[in-house]
């Protein structure tokens, strides 16, 4: 992953307090802020693993046509 | 009548056939409880009394007519309340749904009304399922939901009413919900049989959605057999829930030379008792199944998982994030834990579950020889009631394998009781299955009930 784990965590979290700040105490930014860096270290975790070009999301789109009854 | 509330289905299912029982007096008997016990435990929402009487009645003309729709007529049950069903509010548990209406009913409410089964009450549950990251037993508006053993513990969640009615004889059976962990938390609290389907086993169309590629409903119940009996009246497609499969399902018990699964390192952790009572069962499940060791290779099962959760959780709420509805909510931490999920990336979302399909193909190859993976429900006995879970929380590291592999690759677990620790709370077993074996697995958990009587112990303040 490029880039810092702090300024990525702070630019997410900014991202948050400037939607949403007004309704936040200073307590819950920091929690807010240690959430957002777990979830930054589970995304460290899922790099870890190699995926080639063809490796699709394990969820399939399926065109629709309505059902005839 | 009191010895009706333990009762398994099937047993009640006689009595209803051979006319020794009728709907309307086995509902009423249930109503009773749900009243007198239901508050103690903060188990219950709503009690459905028109509508289940109603059905109760109906449901009585047929049996005189010789008219039985299924081995659930005339059965009571409860469903978690994230359940959409008419004649009663469907609160998810939150306190900002806690008067809303929807008046129209899931499709498992409608397939277990099909079946003659009664809907007799709305059982608590998590605020939103858990979907805001709670931390602690007081997460919902009905209060903390306690275990009927001892009512200091929690009951487990998010499933919480439908593991604590059951277990205090409050109803037959409930429905309960699974996006990770929710159904076998509270089946393992509260000491009942809980079966988590397979992913697109059971139709959530009129459910809560908290996570659409993990979420599963399934039932809380006296015996694995019972599940078995639930499962094949709520199974099946379902037009209105596009993940449901077109295989059909049909309970039956299966005899063969069981193979299961012991996971290597898997007891890291596990409290003094929960170890004592598995290395018990194990020696139990020996007698009929070939007992081996196996091993998970590294990899970020429960990154994979928890992304994908994190990820579709804040979609599935954002506006109600955006509303600011989250600080009406009754977890302190449930008020702000939404907003740190609206910044999962696009990119890490994707990742999640392109390697999601290299999860399923791990699980599937190591289990491939195997009819079962066997673990502890949980490694640790139910929470106090008025503690964070994490100071409960095992304090040497540990992976929940079962739960974000059972879970991240959409298999099916049954949970059953296997014993107590010396506070008398109980402690639980799983046999986690591949993808659409539920039979077997319900199979395993009903050979181990034969050798065992810890399904048919009760708390005694409610027998």
């Amino acid at each position: 992953m490029l880039g810092s784990k702090e300024k990525i965590v702070e630019n997410l979290s900014n991202l948050i307090f400037e939607s949403y700040g007004s309704r936040l105490t200073e307590k819950e930014k920091e929690e807010i802020r240690k959430s957002i860096e777990q979830t930054f270290e589970n995304s460290v975790k899922l790099h870890q693993i190699s995926l080639e070009n063809g490796d699709e999301p394990f969820s399939v789109f399926i065109p629709y046509r309505k059902e005839k009854n | 009548m009191s010895f009706l509330a333990f009762n398994s289905i099937k047993e009640l299912s006689d009595k209803l056939g051979d006319g020794s029982l009728s709907p309307v007096e086995l509902t009423g008997f249930f109503l009773e409880r749900l009243k007198l016990h239901g508050p103690k435990l903060n188990a219950v929402v709503t009690i459905m009394e028109n509508r289940a009487h109603k059905q109760a009645f109906k449901l009585k003309k047929e049996l005189e007519k010789g008219k039985i729709r299924s081995p659930l007529h005339g059965i009571p049950y409860g469903g978690k309340d994230l359940l959409a069903a008419i004649g009663a509010p469907t609160s998810w548990g939150a306190a900002p749904y806690k008067d809303r209406v929807l008046k129209y009913d899931a499709t498992v409410v409608s397939r277990l009304e099909r079946a003659g089964a009664i809907l007799s009450a709305k059982l608590a549950m998590i605020e939103l399922a858990g979907g805001m990251g709670y931390r602690q037993p007081n997460a919902s508006f009905t209060g903390p939901c306690k275990t009927p053993w001892n009512l200091n513990y929690w009951s487990g969640g998010s499933s919480s009413g439908s593991g604590s009615a059951v277990a205090a004889g409050l109803v037959p059976f409930a429905i309960g919900s699974e996006t990770w962990g929710s159904i076998l938390s509270p089946a393992n609290n509260c000491g009942v049989s809980g079966l988590r389907p397979t992913y697109g086993r059971v139709s959530r169309y009129g459910a809560m959605a908290l996570s659409w590629t993990l979420d599963k409903l399934g039932p809380l119940c006296q015996t694995a057999e019972d599940c078995g009996l639930i499962l094949e009246a709520i199974s099946g497609f379902d037009p209105h829930d596009p993940s449901t499969t077109r295989r059909k399902y049909k309970f039956e018990t299966v005899q063969k030379d069981f193979r299961v699964a012991l996971i290597k390192g898997n007891m890291i952790g596990a409290d003094d008792s929960v170890t004592k009572n598995f290395e018990k069962s194990l020696k139990i499940i020996e007698k009929f199944a070939i007992v081996d060791e196996i091993t998970f290779p590294e990899f970020p099962y429960e990154a994979v998982t928890r992304m994908i959760l994190n990820a579709e959780a804040a979609s599935a709420f954002e506006d109600f994030i955006d509303e600011g509805l989250s600080h009406q909510l009754t977890a302190s931490e449930d008020r702000y834990n939404g907003y740190s999920r609206l910044t999962v990336l696009a990119k890490d979302y994707l990742r999640a579950l392109r390697l999601r399909g290299k999860m399923v193909k791990i699980a599937e190859e190591i289990m491939q020889s195997y009819d079962a993976v066997l673990a502890p429900t949980s490694k640790r006995t139910a929470a106090p009631i008025n503690q964070e879970f994490r100071r409960n929380a095992p304090t040497t590291p540990s992976i929940d394998i079962t739960g974000s592999v059972g879970n991240g690759a959409g298999l099916p677990s049954i949970s059953v009781p296997a014993g107590f620790s010396e506070e008398g709370l109980p402690t639980c077993i799983q046999f986690m299955g591949k993808a659409y074996d539920e039979n077997i697995i319900i199979s395993l958990a009903v050979e181990y009930q034969k050798r065992t009587d810890w399904h048919k112990k009760h708390p005694k303040e409610f027998e």
